[in-house]
């Protein structure tokens, strides 16, 4: 399972990479800054689903429901 | 006339067919509460100009007396959440970047609407770009709860419901991405519903996260909520997400409540958190089900702990996608708070993304199990009442947590599975401020879910009272 107590420090450095050198997303350091606290609430709960068996379960880009 | 609150769209709609009540009559009724309240509670954002409003009422009493057959929605003023398009009104998403915008088109929804000769009366406001549960803008300002002033209205259609509540106008359109009709509903003491994904297109509506996205009424009770999903439903395919399937008749339906039910109450996670006074009149609400002879029974949804990571992810991924070129541009013009959700959307992993839509197949497969022993699923809409405008946490149990956090806890779910939510006003908090019942239903059996709502109506007043500013 992935580390949900995520150092800030490193996330800082992660997303500035990933934002301005695969993105090319122009964001200057103060928007990141503002941006961590949110990003690392998302991020854990997203690494939280990490613990479930999706293996019976087809990617769904599309979602519609089922009558 | 006693203000046009006084009114549900089911009386205007007969009292107009009839004669006993004036189209002119009852706008004039809904202006004047705008020109009260609106400054107070921050409402709308663009209003259409009285005298044109007073003609097409005109228009519509002159059809009545020369014996013109009327539309089902005929003379009923509804307001428009600022996210709908409009060929000749801005449509701004409560947000500086969309400032005077103006599109060629009505959207799908809106052209229905004015077809079934409902009278457009305004655009009112939203969390900016509809990514938000209050409605407290930094660019358009706060908005308030018209029940105590220095509370959220909810949102992110909060301008909507606080139109209703107040009698700006008989019906109300919201949009509902995370639990953006049911929040200000729920606060604002009114009825609102989300229908099931696909029922109604969402073309011509500003998209926050498209796979999330549903369009729905807000209204005063659950038979005018019938009434707008009558004109509102229907396939569209130009809506990628439309859904091709018979519309049932709402309103010939909604008064014939089902003789037997089974009312499911979750066993996890939409009771775990909940407020002393929000659980008390849920309880007695419960109380209320069982006294029609429909059985309570529990059920377990086990995979639901994990909805907020996949709504988290879905919704993050494809809000900041879709406004990937505005933000590149506009940002600076984006208010703070909805800047940080959008960049914080960019860095999510693709594969994230696909693990959340796969979670979230895991928990509609378990909704549509737990449909397999109940008809329908009884919650609280929102676990606290309306918070204070400037309140960042709330206790609830001896926990400490967000109000954003409390405020959409049990709304998104269903957001993931698209399964159709009702909420109605179930009682008040010692302040005075609206507790709500939230009714989940199977995919497109609104039907039964408006039977139940009305049923519960018929049995209680809670929708029947009015704020204390109207």
């Amino acid at each position: 399972m992935a580390n949900r107590d995520l150092n800030s420090d490193a996330l800082l450095v992660a997303c500035d990479a990933v934002l301005r050198e695969i993105a090319g997303y122009p964001i200057t350091a103060d928007r990141l800054n503002a941006a961590l606290p949110l990003i690392r609430e998302i991020q854990s709960a997203i690494r939280a689903m990490d613990e479930v068996d999706v293996s019976a379960s087809e990617p769904m880009t599309t979602f519609r429901p089922v009558a | 006339m006693n203000g046009a609150r006084s009114f549900t769209i089911r009386e205007a709609r007969d009292g107009i067919r009839s004669g006993a009540l004036s189209s002119v009559e009852l706008m004039e009724a809904c202006l004047d509460a705008a020109d009260r309240l609106d400054n107070k509670l921050n409402v709308f954002v663009t209003r259409v100009d009285r005298e044109v409003l007073l003609q097409q009422a005109a228009h519509i009493d002159r059809r009545r007396k020369t014996g013109i057959e009327l539309g089902p929605l005929a003379g009923v003023p509804i307001a428009l959440k600022d996210i709908y398009f409009t060929s000749d009104l801005p449509t701004t998403a409560s947000s500086k970047v969309l400032a005077g915008h103006r599109t060629t088109e009505d959207a799908f929804t809106v052209t229905k609407l004015r077809q079934s000769g409902a009278l457009i009366v305004g655009k009112v406001q939203t969390h900016e770009f509809a990514y938000g549960p209050t409605t407290v803008n930094e660019f358009a300002g706060p908005s308030r709860n018209p029940w105590n002033p220095d509370h959220v209205p909810g949102g992110s259609s909060g301008g909507s419901a606080i139109a209703v509540a107040t009698g700006m106008c008989l019906g109300a359109t919201g949009s509902d991405t995370g639990g953006s009709i049911r929040h200000p509903s729920a606060f604002c003491g009114v009825t609102g519903l989300k229908p099931t994904y696909g029922l109604i297109s969402r073309r011509g509506i500003l998209s926050l996260s498209w796979s999330l996205d549903h369009a729905g009424p807000i209204t005063r009770t659950v038979e005018d909520a019938a009434f707008m999903l009558q004109v509102m439903a229907g396939f569209d395919p130009l809506d990628p997400g439309s859904i091709e399937v018979p519309i049932a008749d709402y309103v010939a339906g909604v008064g014939h409540a089902p003789g037997s039910l089974r009312v499911g109450i979750p066993r996890e996670h939409f009771l775990d958190l909940v407020d002393a006074e929000v659980r008390e009149a849920f309880d007695a609400s419960l109380r209320i089900l069982d006294g029609f002879g429909w059985k309570i029974e529990e059920v377990s949804i086990p995979n639901l702990r994990y909805a907020l990571g996949a709504e988290l992810a879905i919704l993050s991924a494809e809000a900041s996608s879709y406004h990937r070129e505005m933000m590149r541009v506009h940002a600076d013009d984006v208010s703070s708070d909805i800047r940080k959700e959008l960049d914080s959307g960019m860095v999510l992993l693709a594969t994230d993304y696909l693990l959340a839509q796969r979670v979230r197949r895991i928990i509609a497969q378990e909704f549509r199990a737990a449909f397999q022993k109940i008809d329908v699923l009884a919650t609280p809409t929102i676990p606290i009442p309306a918070p204070r405008i400037d309140q960042s946490d709330v206790q609830i149990g001896g926990q400490t947590i967000s109000v954003l956090s409390a405020i959409w806890r049990n709304t998104y779910p269903t957001n993931l599975t698209g399964s159709p939510a009702l909420c109605i006003p179930c009682g008040f908090t010692e302040g005075g401020l609206p507790i709500s019942l939230q009714l989940i239903g199977r995919n497109f059996d609104e039907l039964t879910l408006l039977q139940v709502g009305h049923r519960f109506q018929l049995e209680t007043d809670w929708h029947s009272r009015k704020p204390p500013a109207v």
